[in-house]
């Protein structure tokens, strides 16, 4: 071949091979093209530059939490994957809105992120659960569900909603609580179409707190509580951390009120929960008898002059004078401590009373919440610490009774159609709501997931989830937000986002209604959803908001400091709502309140826990998998006893079987549960616990006067079954054994801790400050390690914990969860003791009942042990004091996790696999390990990487505030503190030198990063 | 003496060359039944090859557990072979003769068999040749400050030295075979007795050289399962971090090890008739090293638990006291028991004679051996620092199979031998034979 015709030859091929290498697979299956070029360089509205090995960015969209009804704002970080060669926006993380009131946590300048709860960062396992509806369905008459198309399903609805009309029968819309455009919809949608909108349903939904303001001032609303205003707080069964109000926003303002050192809780409570065992001191009281303590100190501030308002005598009169004896005597509350209670009280500049949960809802619960709403305004608490006017939007929230009632409406008449909308009633009501349920003529069930409810309706609308729509919310009055669809599958031409849809076949309730109204009768009173939304706001808040709103975000990463402008939301300005008391009405229900106490122990207490809420979050994955902070168990049934019933009962826990529980069976009033028995410390004597969702009683009480359900459910019986089951308690030991994970508070110092002997031991003499760490550093130990701070030349990264303000409330581990991609190991894994979790809550128990909550994870120890032992060099310390953990490295000989004292290192059992669509969530900026390697925490490297660059391409160093582990950045608490260690004026630098700060397991000489400041009991 | 020198000497070939040449009905019953436990193991192993480490029983925090067990278990087993021969032939010690083939090939198998290990263990053994330093494009090395790493090297290291000792100590046999084997067997005899026809020359250099290679493999029996017991001692898991681990490991290992060769010679001399040439003087010898070891192992107990105890280390002691009294408290006394309790019988003369004593013993020490590598390995991880972290060690079925199945490869391998090779070293029988005839 001659030298020309080779290199044409050449020519030819690889212009060929170039060629063919252009043409597109094209398959018309799908609706990606591969041959479609797309230019980011100005990439279309919303759109987000695609992942491209690693090195990808997302946009931060608005959204709305909606996992429980607090409904707090949010926003959606979001990627751009393609699944199926389709490309789709999928939200990877949650992150609460900053600067919100509700959500903007309890961060220190410079830093200024969104925080929300456990729940909130979990409920992307709700959005890309399999278990969602995908499709309409309707049920045949076997009871099997059949997929059906939009059109017929809705055809299916007008077709029946017209029968009904016809008949003259009935139609009704029962809701969860909804706020904003949707409220107003749902209204409209009723109005025009002739259809009963009932009271909105929701099993929390503090009636009884309601209705004493409307007894007191005619405001039946839920007020916010401004606890970080004040300096003494006495909660009175309001579970604030737990489910009480918006419990992200409580959990931020108790830990700006820690800030100050004066700061005291009390929490007085019939049976146990995390808000109790956060409080600086916690009072057990017999259950049903607040009223007798609330009422002692009414009549104590008006006698002693403590309250600022003079008490009208008509009133007072009526308050039966106890002595301070018979109050402890019936309360079970000592006397002592109700007397320093009342000094407290007095001497507090700012003392603030919450009255509610559990301690409003029996037959005197109307009286607690008028007694205490009274003393509220006595002491002045409603002039600046209790806030009416931006109320937490309540008022259409009904109870139980309106539920009952609905349910005698069902049993008299024959209703229409029932639209359903995201309630469960049937687990509270159970087989009777079913029953009932059948005498309507065509029941709809609006739903996302399937519940108990859900599967007696005819017809499933599913529904999309407020992250794939457009909407609003109005958490509290007068504060508006809008978010937009974050999750989309983007189907071509991608200039027409109309083309979009969301995850599944769903629609937002809001459309669905446009729709259903559209066909019914002809009215279309808007396009879709998001004009609706558009009008209503712009008719409620003025044009220049909704332009502003609809038009806020995407936001850049890492969205902290955003102003509040730029934000989609706007609160209005309201008018100060002014109280009048109604005396009237206040005499006559003081008059006739009854000192008495129904509530025979032992009892069951039907409660809310900080996982679960209302039950709700029973079918979410995450929410089984983090441990419950209180007793570290994860999956599984068990009710928590008191210490005083298991030895009443014979019940123990199997010495040396740490996993093992006697089962029991609980018998009373319309309960009948075989479960397993917990023994826990504190809890107060003759009360059992049952987490919402665990039980559903078949008859329960509902308070007449209020309409809360009646939580205490006496016992008659507690049979052992002989037998004893497994449950996964992921702590191996309630206690610290003093080994120095928790201080021990001088006072309270063991004296084998304290004296010569002790100096004598360490060689030193004990460390300044208030507390005793058993197992410190020697100040003058050699250590065998050589000294490597000179590498540390620009970032030493570091975190600092404040265990005085972190209330265990999981937060963080749900954030970790998802952030990294860590799998969900499943209960007969967590039997194992096979947990994945990068960072735990440990909860450790004193004698007397207090717990110690310490926050553990990877303590980037400057001296690790992990990484000499590892022979592959998969553990190695980089120049940023970081513990790297290179997974491709391992090889699995797991020595670095024996090696780790403070046993954070999770291993990878098996191959984790997320079932589609769950695997949609994953976050691209890490790897999913695969089976047989190591991994841990790395305080998030993956964002200390993206804020390095971004801090690069301006030629300057990583600023304080501009970064923050998934953790921290959603602690409601700012208990978190992270930041670089080499700047002196760092937070984290400045607590690490509190003289009060501490390392756990400081004594080995692993110089840990995480520097602990103790949880301080304040005694009152 | 009625027969000839000449005559006598080759009887002891026949005698022991002969369960070479007809294995009974046992032998095959035997070899079938650890060939298929082998084969069970394996496919457990690939199960949880398949699976993921899941399959076992490890957990969080008892990341090793059975395999790392095992581990030392076998390298503690492969230790007396080489103190048997290359130890006690520099002291002179003319009683090894009668055990120091089946011993060394108990240090070749049981080296095998522990090596299978730590890539059974390994999260990831297809990347496990990440632990050997091989020049590479990344340019990364394996991390030389590991114990782990060390003992890549060490037991490497030790079976190279075990093996070319214990072929060197075979070839004048090998070549006494040659003579009484044709075929493809003889073929291999003559190939691997490297042209030995003993002359004078050829004697002096195998004398030189095998005294060589047993100074160069003696400072191994120390140092094997010293670097084996950092794997611990490194550490700063309470219960591992003591000083006292190597001398500990290595008494513990050829007390293991003398144990070990009781239960395998034993048998095997009764089977294959070797009264003549193992006699109980022999067994007497090994019982009274058994005996020194394990009271070295006792002592290393009474240490191991009274450190800590008046100590001021909360850890340490939590972690012994645990060991006592704890969640496993049985297998530390079971431990105890057969270690330092049991071998006590050894003092009385008479027991030490009694074959079926020994072999009881053997088995309770074997037995012992292997839980005070469970008690070490899981114990101590069961028990660290952290309170929220303590957690139980249980074995699943594929460790417990893979378990079975490590016994079964080497008990395989050892059968394997008793055909293919002198189970006893002939040319040092003759020598001690004719050594006594001299006298």
């Amino acid at each position: 071949m001659k030298r020309r015709d080779f290199i044409k030859f050449i020519g030819f091929i690889s212009g060929s091979a170039a060629l063919s290498s252009c043409t597109g697979h094209l398959n018309k299956n799908h609706y990606f093209r591969t041959d479609e070029i797309i230019p980011f360089v100005s990439p279309p509205p919303d759109r987000i530059p695609p992942d491209a090995g690693g090195g990808g960015e997302g946009l931060y969209f608005p959204t709305v939490c909606a996992e429980c009804p607090s409904g707090c704002p949010a926003l959606a970080f979001v990627r751009d994957k393609v699944y199926d060669r389709v490309h789709g926006k999928y939200p990877t993380k949650l992150e609460g809105m900053p600067n919100h009131p509700i959500t903007s946590g309890a961060f220190k300048e410079p830093f200024n992120a969104g925080v929300l709860c456990i729940r909130g960062q979990a409920s992307l396992y709700r959005i890309y659960s399999p278990e969602r509806y995908k499709n309409p369905l309707i049920k045949d008459t076997n009871g099997n569900w059949r997929e059906i198309t939009w059109r017929e399903a809705i055809d299916l609805v007008v077709d029946r909603l017209k029968e009904a009309e016809k008949k003259g029968l009935k139609s009704v819309y029962l809701s969860s609580r909804t706020t904003g455009s949707l409220s107003h919809l749902i209204d409209e949608f009723c109005r025009e179409a002739g259809i009963e909108r009932l009271p909105e349903f929701e099993p929390i939904n503090h009636s009884a707190v309601r209705k004493g303001y409307e007894v007191l001032f005619g405001i039946n609303e839920l007020p916010v509580y401004k606890v970080e205003k004040s300096d003494f707080l006495l909660t009175v069964g309001a579970d604030i951390l737990e489910s009480f109000g918006n419990p992200v926003y409580y959990q931020s303002a108790f830990a700006k009120a820690r800030d100050n050192k004066n700061f005291k809780w009390i929490h007085i409570e019939p049976h146990l929960t995390l808000t109790g065992l956060n409080a600086d001191e916690r009072f057990s009281v017999e259950p049903g008898t607040e009223h007798f303590l609330l009422s002692f100190i009414l009549r104590w501030i008006v006698e002693s002059g403590v309250a600022v308002r003079e008490v009208p005598e008509e009133i007072i009169q009526y308050v039966p004078r106890y002595s301070l004896w018979e109050v402890a005597e019936r309360t079970g509350i000592k006397a002592e401590n109700i007397d320093r209670l009342l000094a407290k009280m007095s001497r507090a500049r700012k003392p603030l009373l919450i009255v509610g949960g559990v301690s409003t809802a029996h037959d005197t619960g109307l009286d607690v919440a008028v007694l205490g709403g009274l003393i509220q305004w006595a002491m002045g608490m409603t002039d600046d610490l209790i806030d009416f006017t931006y109320s937490e939007n309540y008022e259409r929230v009904g109870n139980f009774i309106d539920l009952r009632n609905f349910m005698s409406e069902l049993s008299i008449r024959k209703i229409g159609v029932a639209f359903l909308s995201k309630v469960d009633p049937a687990s509270f009501e159970g087989k009777k709501f079913k029953n009932l349920l059948k005498n309507a003529h065509f029941v709809v069930g609006l739903y996302d997931l399937p519940n108990e409810t859900a599967q007696e309706c005819d017809l499933i609308l599913p529904l999309s989830h407020p992250i794939e729509s457009w909407g609003d919310s109005e958490p509290r009055k007068g504060m508006l937000s809008v978010y937009k669809p974050a999750l989309e599958i983007l189907i071509p031409p991608e200039s027409d986002p109309s083309n979009n849809r969301p995850l599944f076949n769903t629609l937002p309730e809001g459309d669905i209604l446009i729709t259903i109204l559209r066909r019914y009768k002809g009215k279309s009173i808007a396009k879709d959803f998001k004009e609706y939304v558009y009008k209503r706001i712009e008719r409620d808040y003025g044009k220049e908001v909704a332009d502003r709103l609809f038009n806020a975000g995407p936001y850049e990463w890492p969205a902290f400091n955003i102003p509040p402008e730029k934000l989609p939301y706007h609160i209005k300005e309201l008018p100060k709502v002014n109280l009048n008391l109604r005396t009237n009405i206040v005499r006559s229900l003081i008059r006739n309140i009854r000192y008495e106490n129904e509530i025979k122990k032992p009892a069951l207490v039907l409660a809310p826990s900080i996982r679960w809420y209302d039950g709700r979050g029973k079918n979410n994955l995450l929410l089984n998998e983090i441990p419950d902070p209180i007793t570290a168990i994860s999956y599984g049934d068990y009710m928590l006893v008191s210490e005083g019933i298991a030895k009443r009962f014979r019940i123990r826990n199997i010495p040396n079987k740490k996993l093992l529980r006697e089962e029991v069976v609980v018998s009373g009033k319309g309960v009948n549960k075989t479960t397993l028995a917990h023994i826990q410390k504190g809890l107060a004597d003759g009360i059992i616990v049952a987490y919402m969702g665990t039980i559903t009683p078949e008859k329960f009480n509902v308070d007449g006067r209020t309409g809360e359900l009646i939580p205490f459910i006496e016992i008659v019986s507690i049979k052992k079954t002989g037998k004893v089951r497994n449950i996964p308690i992921l702590s191996g030991s309630y206690s610290d054994h003093d080994r120095g994970v928790v201080p021990i508070p001088y006072k309270e110092a063991k004296k084998e801790h304290m004296g010569e002997e002790d100096m004598h031991a360490w060689g030193h003499e004990a460390p300044p400050g208030k507390f005793k760490y058993p197992y410190a550093k020697h100040p003058f130990a050699q250590l065998p390690y050589p000294d490597h701070s000179h590498v540390h030349k620009t970032y030493l990264w570091a975190m600092a914990v404040d265990l005085d303000k972190c209330v265990g409330c999981s937060a963080c581990i749900a954030a970790c969860y998802i952030e990294n991609n860590v799998p969900i190991a499943g209960p007969s894994e967590h039997l194992k003791g096979r947990e994945m979790s990068w960072i735990r809550i440990e909860p450790y128990y004193e004698e007397n009942g207090e717990v110690n909550f310490v926050l553990m994870m990877c303590q980037q120890c400057e001296n690790a042990t992990c990484e000499p032992v590892c022979p592959a060099k998969a553990t190695y310390h980089n120049d940023e004091g970081l513990n790297v953990q290179v997974w491709n490295r391992c090889v699995g000989t797991r020595y670095c996790s024996n090696n780790c004292p403070y046993k954070v290192r999770r291993f990878n059992w098996f191959d984790y696999k997320w079932e589609s669509p769950l695997d949609r969530m994953l976050n691209p900026d890490l790897a999913v390990r695969g089976k047989g390697v190591m991994e841990k925490c790395t305080f998030c490297f993956h964002r200390i990487r993206k804020a390095r660059d971004l801090a690069k391409d301006e030629h300057r160093m990583i600023k304080e505030g501009e970064l923050l582990p998934a953790c921290a950045q959603t602690c409601p608490s700012g208990a978190i503190v992270f930041g670089n260690f080499l700047d002196e004026n760092s937070q984290v630098y400045k607590m690490s030198k509190d003289k009060d700060s501490y390392r756990i397991f400081d004594l080995l000489g692993t110089e840990p990063k995480v520097y602990y400041l103790p949880k301080v009991r304040r005694r009152v | 003496m009625a027969t000839k020198l000449s005559e006598r000497l080759d009887k002891i070939d026949r005698d022991i060359l002969m369960p070479m040449v007809k294995p009974g009905k046992a032998y095959w019953i035997a070899l079938g039944l650890c060939v298929f436990f082998v084969l069970v193991a394996i496919g457990a192993w690939i199960y949880q090859l398949k699976t993921g480490l899941g399959a076992a029983g490890i957990r969080h925090p008892g990341m090793w557990g059975f395999y790392i067990i095992n581990f030392v278990f076998w390298v503690g087993i492969a230790h007396s072979g080489t103190l048997i021969s290359a130890v006690l032939l520099l002291f002179r010690a003319n009683f090894r003769s009668a055990f120091n083939r089946s011993a060394e090939a108990m240090t070749i198998f049981a080296v095998m068999t522990a090596g299978l290990f730590p890539i059974i263990h390994a999260g990831r053994p297809w990347k496990i040749y990440w632990l050997f330093p091989y020049p590479t494009q990344r340019e990364i090395w394996p991390n030389f400050f590991s114990p782990l790493e060390w003992d890549v090297f060490a037991v490497s290291t030790y079976f190279t030295i075990s093996l070319i000792f214990w072929y060197l100590g075979m070839v004048p046999d090998l070549a006494i075979a040659r003579r009484f084997f044709g075929g493809v067997r003889g073929f291999f005899y003559r190939l691997f007795s490297l042209g030995w026809t003993g002359t004078v020359p050829q004697w002096m250099h195998y004398v030189r050289a095998s005294l060589f290679l047993a100074a160069f493999a003696t400072p191994l029996v120390a140092s094997v399962h010293s670097v084996v017991s950092f794997d611990f001692a490194v550490s700063i898991v309470p219960g591992w971090h003591a000083t006292i681990f190597p001398p500990f490991f290595v008494a513990g290992a050829i007390f293991s090890g003398c144990a070990m060769v009781f239960t395998l010679v034993i048998p095997m001399r009764k089977i294959f008739k070797l009264e003549e040439y193992i006699t109980i003087d022999h067994f007497e010898n090994l019982a009274k090293l058994t005996l020194f070891t394990g009271l070295i192992v006792t002592y290393a107990y009474i240490t191991e638990f009274t450190l800590p105890l008046y100590g001021e280390n909360v850890f340490e002691r939590d972690q012994f006291i645990y060991r006592a009294f704890g969640d496993y408290k049985w297998y530390s006394w079971a431990m105890i028991f057969c270690n330092s309790v049991v071998p006590l019988i050894l003092f009385i003369k008479s027991m030490r004679r009694n074959l079926l004593v020994l072999f009881v013993v053997s088995i309770f020490i074997n037995i012992g051996m292997w839980l005070e590598r469970f008690v070490i390995v899981v114990i101590s991880l069961a028990h660290e620092y952290e309170p929220y972290s303590w957690g139980l060690y249980h074995p699943s079925i594929v460790e417990i199979l893979i378990t079975i199945g490590s016994f079964a490869w080497f008990f395989m391998w050892f059968l394997l031998f008793t055909r293919a090779i002198p189970v006893v070293s002939i040319f040092e029988v003759k020598e001690e034979r004719v050594r006594e005839e001299g006298k």
